[in-house]
């Protein structure tokens, strides 16, 4: 993204044309200098603020009516706090990295349905604030002369602004996956659903390990929709192509992790573990045991029923610092039998989906983005009753 | 293909499972005192009488797997879940103390490897 796109001049114009001083920083814009009446009737300045979502191409119209403010509370030009602003103080007086402000303002004239622009949406919170600022002082609004907007670049991972967390106002929960290097070995149908979640998270890294072909039966258990010239490419490639259009950051290692290879797993903060061969789990889950790297382990069995209806079992089996010693009595590490029970290979895109949700789900647990309710490492998923177990607690944990 | 175990017998209760040449119904050691009705239970989606008070991991998978090596020193790790109405869901491991067999549990004995 360019320091400055195009797009946004479009936004900036009217308040470059009102003389009015804005900048743009991490998906928010804000207009500087706004005189405002405090409650000892003085005229001090401050700040109005605003989401921005915006790319290279494409800007979001403004989803709310609502803004903050950064600077004392307005009042009346009698000192009065204009209470129909007011919505709420902000507790620690951030609401995103380098944004402060204070108070949060919702305040919509009669018969609002929604703001075309930015500056529709601003300018109503600045009339407000400066009329009762000109009536205290009716030099207090001079036009600023012609401020060039400043538009912070935008950094970051995503190729466009994670809109999301900044719709949603939980960027700074989002900033819990910030830095993260993650590993995901295996890109079948649960290792694919995996990564279509991890890369929406703003981890750094996010290392894609498989040395298998991506077929044309992988596309009817791989989100999205593969197009017909997709197939005979690696797997890590195909999943790189696809996601790299979102974010930076996705590594394809073109081969299968092995005693030869599994060093290729140290120091990540987290693998995802999503192999179909007992014996490559079972070196995998070793080696990441004695590395001390946590990590989820996936599998899951669909069978038929006598009546020819299918029942899925998914298992995620969750190894951390706080408990392992479960492992090798919940991951099935044998090889292949040859039971014909096994020999239809049934797979179903959904179930890859429950299997993957389940451990993304609680890798969130584990960065401490979701709230955790107890320790549970162990986790199976059965489909003909919609049910969830969950077991294996630390002992320390009760 | 033996569907019997001391204190456990497997009835089929519908069309036989063509893997299965030998369906036994009502046959089967002297149930324990107390069980001679047996308990019916849905194991991997068929209906099966059990003539047992308790079950535990390795049990289950004989009554599941009758061919497989015996669970509790065999290197095939199984996912066993439960749902029974006096305990809920729950998940059965090697060790795991053994569970009250009561009418309308649901049971699946799984090898989970799949990806």
């Amino acid at each position: 993204m360019s320091a400055r796109p195009a797009v946004l001049e479009a936004v900036l114009a009217p308040f470059f044309n009102a003389g009015l001083r804005v900048s743009v920083k991490n998906g928010y814009i804000r207009v500087h200098e706004v005189p405002v009446v405090d409650q000892g009737r003085a005229v001090r300045r401050g700040t109005l603020i605003a989401q921005l979502a915006y790319t290279d191409h494409h800007v979001t119209p403004p989803a709310t009516h609502q803004v903050w403010f950064e600077g004392p509370y307005p009042c009346f030009a009698d000192g009065r706090p204009m209470e129909q602003l007011r919505h709420s103080d902000i507790p620690g007086g951030e609401i995103a990295s380098g944004i402060p402000a204070n108070f949060f303002f919702s305040n919509k004239e009669k018969g609002w349905t929604s703001y075309a622009t930015h500056f529709e949406q601003l300018h109503h919170y600045w009339r407000l604030i400066t009329d009762q600022a000109r009536a205290a002082d009716p030099g207090c609004t001079p036009q600023l002369g012609r401020h060039e907007p400043d538009v912070d670049p935008c950094t970051g991972v995503f190729r466009y602004m994670d809109a999301n967390s900044l719709r949603g106002r939980f960027l700074h929960l989002s900033a819990k996956f910030s830095g993260l290097r993650i590993a995901i070995v295996g890109l079948g149908g649960t290792g694919g659903y995996i990564l279509d979640h991890v890369a929406k998270t703003p981890v750094a890294e996010i290392h894609l390990f498989d040395g298998d072909v991506f077929d044309i039966h992988n596309a009817f258990r791989a989100p999205g929709a593969a197009e017909s010239t997709d197939f005979g490419g690696m797997k890590v490639d195909y999943f790189h192509d696809i996601y790299d259009a979102m974010r930076i950051g996705i590594v394809p290692h073109r081969v299968y992790i092995d005693e030869a290879t599994k060093d290729q797993l140290n120091g990540f903060d987290f693998v995802f573990v999503c192999v179909d061969k007992g014996p490559a789990r079972g070196v995998i889950g070793a080696h990441l045991m004695a590395q001390g790297v946590p990590f989820v382990d996936c599998g899951l069995d669909v069978s038929a029923s006598k009546t020819e209806q299918l029942s899925g079992v998914c298992r995620a089996t969750v190894v951390t610092a706080a408990k392992n010693d479960h492992f090798f009595e919940r991951a099935p590490t044998m090889a292949e039998d040859a039971n014909a029970l096994y020999a239809a290979n049934i797979q179903i895109s959904d179930l890859n989906a429950m299997n993957a949700l389940m451990a993304i789900m609680r890798w969130k647990q584990h960065v401490q983005f979701y709230a955790a309710a107890k320790g549970y490492h162990q986790f199976e998923f059965t489909s003909d009753l919609m049910a969830m177990t969950k077991s294996e607690v630390p002992c320390d944990a009760g | 293909m033996s569907r019997e175990l001391k204190g456990l017998t497997r009835m089929n209760t519908d069309t036989h499972n063509p893997h299965d040449p030998a369906p036994s119904r009502g046959e089967g050691q002297p149930p324990d005192p107390g069980h001679s009705q047996g308990t019916t239970i849905v194991l991997n989606l068929e209906e099966v009488v059990v003539h047992s008070g308790r079950l535990n991991y390795a049990q289950l998978v004989k009554l599941a797997f009758p061919d497989d090596p015996p669970a509790e020193t065999s290197d095939i790790v199984y996912t066993i879940t439960i749902s029974s109405p006096s305990l809920g869901e729950i998940s059965l491991a090697r060790g795991d103390k053994p569970v009250p067999v009561e009418e309308g549990m649901v049971c699946h004995v799984r090898t989970t490897g799949r990806s």
